[in-house]
């Protein structure tokens, strides 16, 4: 092997040890490179704590009542899993960064545009939507799996279909008291593919 | 023969390799340097001891076939900048930032789209490999890419990405491709040898071994810096798989997951070896025994994550292609074989001074990785020939392709193609239709037109 190929791979080698353990020692990902962090945090809690989409709508009973959107023919394009991971980047930790309240609003501004055109193209068969929420959902689990039902559903942050206002249940939690009882009527998604390791709750 | 050898096992020295193209640290009285000497010397055969174009052949081969088999049917322009939202492109990576990439167009993303996916295709068959596996990186690194930039980093294509981006580096395409045919067609030497043994066969594979290792490790050293060894001695197994069966996270494919989770003390065991093979990991570079444990062990983390959680790591798991030695299981193959038929061989006679029967004999040489074909020019060798095979005529074998098979029958024309199809295993998916009623009476005019056209525009050396 020539001496400037020799060079080459062992310039190439140091290139990929070295961006991958820069990545590990910031804990910052510089995509291809990682630090790997799915299943990183502990879970010392038997508990499963997820941000969720969250669609409000009227029934026929006249209430309001909450739809955890889980089926991905409520998200064409991005996929459920997927919208919940933009939902979460925007949101941060806490939704308290600068900017987490406007850029979440925005993304459940375009969902409901979305939710709606698609729903008056016949593309699924939800009903009107009266608000987009991103939620806090928390399950107790249990080793045999008994108890699907969500123990709190906490609205964080929602937005109203007709004039688009942002209404921040986290910074006003009285006005949240309608949508943040336990859900009555979810949607739940049956036909969904093996999870893809970055939606791990552990992240 | 041996030269020719697909399977075979390089037999030039390694540490002689070593001497002479490693830069030496200059020869001392000290005896201190031998050690440092022997260091670098194994350093450098780790990388570039020669290697037959076997292994990273297969790898290349099943690497962009998996890659194709995956990502086909995935449809990347709903990422596009006119299909969805601004406003779920919130996460921009580095790379998109760093290089100003930005979310393109619906056009310009299926244009890419396909050229990256018509490019895993020729990579995989190693047609114009060297320039087809550059495109197909930077195409594929920007639709690859393209998801991360909305809501999450994925880590399942990066290894994928980084992997293709060795083999746009690397001379992959050297075997098991049709690059290595249309080269062998070109030289017309039947005898003539495969590419040689070469160190540039060998770091490639090494070098994505190092990925593996550096992703491996990163989890690893990830898990113990967030959490410390609480992720082993606490309810942290039990209740990540326990998570898994609730909210609709993900769907595992049977209930072991909740019987391993009610088992705390076997969640700890399962905690402690997923750590310790993580962060051991590396060993599995520089030790073969940790090899046959590592390799295999995390191979089987990953299906057991996937039985027990229902998350699958599957385009990561195309990266253990790498670490499986190809060319032991060519010579295991080519032994059980031998066993089976006994070590005759097919005679191939063709006629060394017609340029097509040289190329085409060069071909079927090439393709013959189980080395069940021996090849005979009846033009500059027909003494042997005669020795050997009295009965034969050479005006006979120099009209016609001429194959005696192991157990003395000859056959000729385009049976004698049919009978060494029975021995390349590349050849096997059209033996059925060779075998379909009419195809043998089709398949034996087409030769005879061949052959009669043969003029004198393909003869070639002084034989004649």
């Amino acid at each position: 092997v020539r001496r400037w190929r020799v060079a080459l791979v062992l310039l190439l080698a140091a290139f990929l040890v070295g961006g991958h353990l820069y990545d590990i020692t910031t804990q910052r990902e510089h995509w291809p490179f990682s630090f790997y962090p799915m299943y990183g945090r502990v879970q010392k809690k038997p508990r499963l704590q997820v941000l969720t989409l969250c669609v409000i709508t009227r029934g026929d009973d006249g209430k309001r009542h909450m739809m955890r959107i889980t089926d991905d023919k409520y998200v064409p394009a991005l996929g459920e899993a997927r919208l919940r991971n933009i939902l979460m980047a925007a949101w941060g930790r806490d939704g308290t960064q600068p900017g987490a309240v406007r850029r979440t609003g925005d993304v459940l501004r375009a969902y409901l545009r979305e939710y709606e055109a698609n729903r008056a193209r016949n593309l699924h068969d939800g009903p009107p939507a009266l608000e987009a929420q991103l939620c806090q959902m928390t399950w107790r689990v249990k080793g045999d799996a008994s108890s699907q039902k969500a123990r709190s559903v906490e609205s964080l942050i929602g937005v109203r279909s007709g004039d688009g206002r942002v209404i921040n249940y986290t910074a006003d939690r009285s006005s949240a008291a309608p949508a943040s009882m336990p859900t009555t009527n979810e949607v739940e998604g049956d036909l969904r593919p093996p999870a893809d390791p970055d939606d791990a709750p552990g992240d | 023969m041996k030269s020719r050898a697909i399977f075979a096992r390089p037999r030039i020295p390694m540490m002689h390799q070593a001497t002479e193209s490693f830069p030496q640290a200059p020869p001392s009285p000290i005896s201190a340097s031998r050690p440092r000497r022997a260091l670098a010397g194994a350093f450098y055969d780790f990388w570039f001891a020669p290697a037959t174009p076997t292994n990273l052949g297969i790898c290349r081969l099943l690497m962009y076939a998996l890659i194709f088999w995956f990502y086909w049917r995935i449809d990347y322009t709903v990422w596009a900048s006119d299909s969805l939202d601004p406003a779920f492109a919130n996460h921009p990576i580095f790379l998109f930032r760093f290089l100003h990439l930005p979310i393109g167009p619906i056009k310009t993303i299926a244009i890419l789209e396909f050229i990256w996916k018509l490019g895993l295709l020729m990579c995989s068959i190693g047609l114009f490999t060297r320039f087809m596996t550059k495109v197909t990186f930077l195409a594929g690194i920007y639709v690859m890419a393209l998801p991360n930039n909305f809501g999450k980093t994925g880590h399942g294509d990066a290894v994928l990405v980084l992997a293709m981006f060795v083999m746009a580096l690397c001379r992959c395409g050297d075997g098991w491709s049709i690059d290595a045919l249309i080269r062998a067609w070109i030289r017309r030497d039947p005898r003539g040898s495969a590419r040689p043994a070469s160190g540039e066969y060998r770091w490639p594979v090494r070098i994505v071994w190092l990925l593996t290792t550096m992703v491996f490790l990163g989890a690893g050293v990830t898990k113990l810096r967030w959490s410390g060894l609480a992720w082993i001695t606490s309810d942290n197994l039990s209740n990540t798989i326990m998570q898994h069966y609730y909210g609709s996270i993900s769907r595992a494919p049977s209930g072991l997951g909740l019987w391993v989770a009610n088992h705390k003390l076997l969640c700890k065991i399962i905690a402690g070896l997923t750590i310790l093979i993580e962060v051991g990991f590396p060993l599995a570079l520089f030790s073969k025994a940790a090899r046959w444990v590592l390799v295999p062990a995390m191979f089987l983390a990953q299906v057991g994550i996937y039985q027990l959680m229902g998350v699958l790591f599957l385009q990561f798991m195309f990266v253990y292609l790498f670490w499986v030695p190809w060319d032991g299981i060519g010579q295991l193959i080519e032994k059980t074989v031998k066993r089976m038929r006994g070590n005759g061989k097919y005679v191939m006679l063709y006629d060394g001074g017609c340029g097509i029967c040289r190329s085409v004999a060069s071909v079927v040489a090439r393709l013959d990785v189980l080395h069940r074909i021996e090849p005979v020019d009846v033009l500059n060798e027909w003494p042997i020939v005669a020795r050997r095979f009295g009965e034969l005529s050479q005006e006979r074998c120099l009209t016609d392709m001429h194959v005696i098979r192991p157990d003395g029958k000859v056959v000729t024309r385009f049976e004698a193609y049919r009978s060494l199809a029975w021995t390349i295993p590349a050849l096997w998916i059209v033996l059925p239709f060779l075998c379909v009623p009419g195809v043998p009476w089709m398949g034996d005019r087409v030769y005879g037109y061949v052959a009669a056209s043969r003029g004198s525009s393909c003869m070639v050396g002084a034989g004649r």
